[in-house]
């Protein structure tokens, strides 16, 4: 369908492919690292955290492409920082190296994988002259392809048994695949400030979910903490 | 009208994935693993989005 309908624009497409296999690869990073933060810390913070890309994304685009944040930008980040402090504390002992300091260092490493993902996705995009999804086509093939690298070098090239495939296939063509069709359908009739705020329903869902699936720690503390990240992470959003 | 349908269409989608993370800390085999064989799937699905 794809094929027959849009055409690949080969040219184009070479001139992408670094940004293309550029993106390929932190997606695949940014995945690898967010799991793990998943099972180290649970699903909600390691998915919080994933969404400081925001800060990371300014900063780039500060350093390298000289564009200069709104003056709210700093106190707003300033407001996720401690709002992320708080949700984190308690997996913080500062005992030493173990899995949840780990689960909060590759949430951070996430959100900054993340925030390259949307940076090589962007100069991809814009370079590829052609029609149809083809660069996003080929940055998640090159991410697959990157992973079963990993898988192989961590011998996890197991089979899994059959409800773990009924998992898998809800997980990338029911949720990614319906989750991604739902928000691009919609997102090009919203405002992007409206758009920014609506995306953080993303980690505010994934925390309650932790918390009524996985009895995942959320008490007042942790609540006063998430919407202050949420709000930091909200502002600074709309301060690039 | 048509705004408060997208708004919808949108927390639904955001809601969706909010949900990634719950299936993803579900399932018993590997991350890695995971990663390798629900990114084609996903990849197969993309061109249904445009």
């Amino acid at each position: 369908m794809l094929i027959k309908k849009d055409k690949l624009h080969i040219q184009s497409f070479r001139r992408a492919l670094p940004a293309i296999i550029g993106a390929g690869f932190f997606f695949a990073f940014d995945l690898w690292v967010w799991h793990r933060s998943i099972i180290y810390i649970g699903a909600g913070i390691a998915t919080l955290l994933a969404n400081t890309q925001v800060f990371y994304l300014v900063a780039i685009g500060w350093l390298l492409f000289g564009e200069k944040p709104k003056w709210y930008f700093y106190p707003a980040m300033l407001l996720a920082l401690v709002g992320l402090s708080i949700v984190s504390m308690p997996f913080l002992d500062f005992q030493g190296i173990n899995n949840n300091f780990l689960g909060v260092l590759f949430g951070l490493l996430t959100g900054i994988s993340y925030a390259i993902v949307t940076l090589c996705m962007k100069k991809a995009t814009r370079v590829y002259q052609g029609k149809g999804p083809w660069p996003i086509f080929a940055i998640t093939i090159i991410a697959a392809a990157f992973s079963l690298i990993a898988a192989a070098f961590e011998n996890q090239l197991s089979m899994p048994g059959p409800a773990d495939w009924a998992l898998m296939i809800l997980y990338g063509a029911g949720v990614h695949f319906m989750g991604w069709f739902l928000i691009t359908h919609a997102i090009s009739f919203i405002p992007l400030s409206l758009t920014s705020l609506l995306l953080l329903l993303q980690p505010i869902f994934a925390t309650v979910f932790g918390a009524l699936i996985y009895a995942e720690p959320l008490g007042v503390l942790q609540i006063v903490g998430l919407v202050a990240a949420l709000s930091g992470v909200y502002l600074s959003s709309l301060a690039r | 009208m048509m705004i408060n349908n997208h708004i919808l269409i949108m927390s639904l989608g955001a809601i969706i994935i909010g949900f990634s993370p719950i299936l993803a800390k579900a399932v018993a085999i590997p991350p890695t693993a995971l990663v390798f064989t629900a990114l084609p799937l996903a990849a197969l699905l993309l061109p249904f989005t445009c």
